[in-house]
């Protein structure tokens, strides 16, 4: 079970001066129960990728496979897609528009034609899963509320449709750093207890390199990694060319090598960082 | 240049009263970078707009060069004085070229054709945005539409430039142009800065950082003596630079490392001497 692309390429307005290739053959697979990230700078191709994953953009040329089957292949059901691939945008809380918040998470499920218990039941979860009080919360209009509860229930209304996949568009842009670790915590509970597999688009190296497993790097429409989180930033200097950022920790690694301190490129947190300049202090005076 | 003295504010909303400022101190030197930080909700951007008098203190008082922001006979000397530049760029934009756009202030001011020219193209240089002048706005990234919104202020000729979280909804690119257009204002133009964000690594750029809390000034000082305390700003959960976060937990594994380090090359230097 997973979400692949096979050589899919974008080209938005084909065939007129304003021609332009967005995404270039990008072959790569999001396995069930992954936690993937997803970089690359404004303009790389990154939200016309994902727009892919659950078939709001059909590639021009390529494939789109969810769970093994052909989203635009005859018989296929975009709307199921859609309900097993939820997408959260960026900004996600200037899509609510309801009276309460109870009705706007329930504007999902409602239109799947579930029964008022099993809506409620949804609405309950899904505010249960971004930590939302439902007794408090429920009734509560959605413009009352501040901008990082409003994500959480724009977030909560993609969740209230379970979906078996979630992809995020910096979840976190705009948000101050309690909100931002609010909701990278309850992201990372999703995954860990939920079992959903997450794909996190992001400009925060920092936050990556502590919360996903593998990542996916795009520059220019082309794919440029996918791999392993450690290895992928321990390409110091060819990320920095892309005009992407790395994670603080591995720059600090990467000048303490040119100052010939043997430590590991691939460090990603504040306390690998620390082991590694602890080991080669220590080693450094064997009295001690 | 600016004094806040004692000051409170309530917003009133529906009979009810929410007191955003709690009796806020602050002095702001000429020539001063200064950012403010803090959660949402703890008086920052309240604090930034009595700045220029968009909001008058219900107790307590600022002062901008001497002028009384309470006094109505003072406001339009201050607004011209204090300029600012807010969140979202596609707000601020609203003709259809960059030029227009950053000679509506000037225009507005009654300037001769001339001047107006001039200025423009003065502001323009000063954010590096020249090349652009005749494109649209709508066609630039976020980066520069902010540029062209700072150029707007800087065409008035204020004293202060006060940002409110300017690089909020830009990406690493595009926020690296502006703190830099904003650090070579201030130290090559000596523009007075005020400069509200959520980002560490822009606030360690000013020569001090006030931390607000719950409508109050809760930590103030150079960003060396703010940061260090690494106890008291994860305490508040703000985010604190990962290499004085670093410096923090190999002090307490007993290396020996000078206070203050905020980034990765005083960091090198601690390590490698």
């Amino acid at each position: 079970m997973s979400l692949r692309l096979e050589g899919v390429c974008h080209t938005y307005q084909p065939g007129s001066p304003y021609e332009f290739q967005a995404l270039k053959n990008i072959s790569l697979e999001i396995k069930e129960g992954e936690f993937v990230g997803l970089i690359g700078h404004t303009g790389s191709g990154k939200s016309t990728l994902i727009q892919h994953f659950n078939g709001l953009l059909k590639p021009t040329s390529g494939k789109v496979l969810v769970d093994g089957a052909d989203i635009w292949e005859k018989g296929v059901k975009l709307k199921e897609i859609r309900q097993k691939v939820g997408l959260v945008f960026q900004y996600p809380e200037h899509q609510l528009f309801e009276e309460t918040v109870f009705q706007d998470i329930a504007f999902g499920p409602k239109n799947l034609g579930l029964p008022p218990d099993k809506i409620t039941k949804r609405v309950k979860q899904a505010m249960s899963m971004v930590e939302l009080d439902y007794a408090k919360y429920k009734d509560l209009s959605p413009f009352s509320l501040s901008g990082g509860e409003k994500r959480r229930v724009a977030i909560a209304g993609v969740l209230a449709m379970a979906p078996k996949y979630l992809v995020l568009d910096e979840p976190t842009a705009g948000l101050d750093p309690r909100g931002r670790d609010e909701i990278l915590s309850q992201i990372r509970d999703l995954h860990r207890r939920q079992g959903l597999t997450v794909v996190l688009v992001s400009h925060s190296m920092d936050d990556v390199a502590r919360l996903v497993s593998r990542l996916i790097v795009i520059n220019d429409g082309e794919l440029v990694y996918n791999d392993e989180t450690r290895r992928v930033f321990a390409h110091y200097s060819a990320l920095l060319e892309a005009g992407l950022d790395v994670p603080t920790v591995s720059k600090l690694m990467f000048k303490l090598r040119e100052k010939g301190w043997p430590v590991r490129p691939d460090v990603l947190t504040i306390d690998e960082a620390k082991e590694e300049i602890l080991k080669i202090v220590r080693g450094r005076k064997p009295s001690a | 240049m600016i004094i806040v003295k004692d000051l409170v504010y309530a917003y009133d909303s529906a009979g009810a009263s929410f007191q955003a400022l709690r009796g806020v101190n602050l002095q702001i030197k000429q020539g001063e970078f200064v950012a403010i930080i803090g959660h949402n909700g703890s008086g920052k951007s309240t604090l930034a707009k009595h700045f220029n008098a968009l909001l008058l203190p219900s107790g307590g008082s600022v002062t901008v060069n001497g002028l009384d922001t309470r006094d109505k006979r003072n406001l339009w000397t201050i607004r011209q004085q204090v300029g600012m530049v807010f969140q979202n760029p596609d707000n601020q934009l609203i003709t259809t070229t960059v030029e227009e756009d950053v000679a509506f202030g000037p225009e507005n001011l009654g300037l001769d054709p001339q001047v107006i020219r001039k200025r423009v193209d003065e502001a323009l240089a000063s954010v590096g945005m020249t090349a652009f002048k005749t494109r649209a706005p709508h066609l630039l990234s976020g980066g520069q539409k902010q540029r062209v919104a700072i150029a707007g202020i800087v065409a008035m000729r204020p004293k202060v430039l006060v940002l409110d979280e300017p690089t909020a909804m830009l990406d690493p690119a595009g926020r690296r142009e502006v703190i830099e257009t904003v650090v070579r204002l201030n130290r090559e133009e000596g523009l007075t800065v005020v400069y509200i964000t959520h980002f560490m690594e822009e606030a360690v750029l000013a020569d001090r950082v006030a931390v607000m809390e719950d409508g109050r000034i809760v930590l103030e000082g150079t960003p060396r003596q703010v940061f260090s305390r690494v106890g008291a700003m994860k305490a508040l959960r703000l985010d604190v630079p990962a290499m004085t976060e670093l410096r923090a937990e190999l002090v307490e594994e007993g290396l020996d490392l000078p206070e203050g380090i905020l980034t990765v090359d005083e960091m090198v230097v601690a390590l490698c001497p």
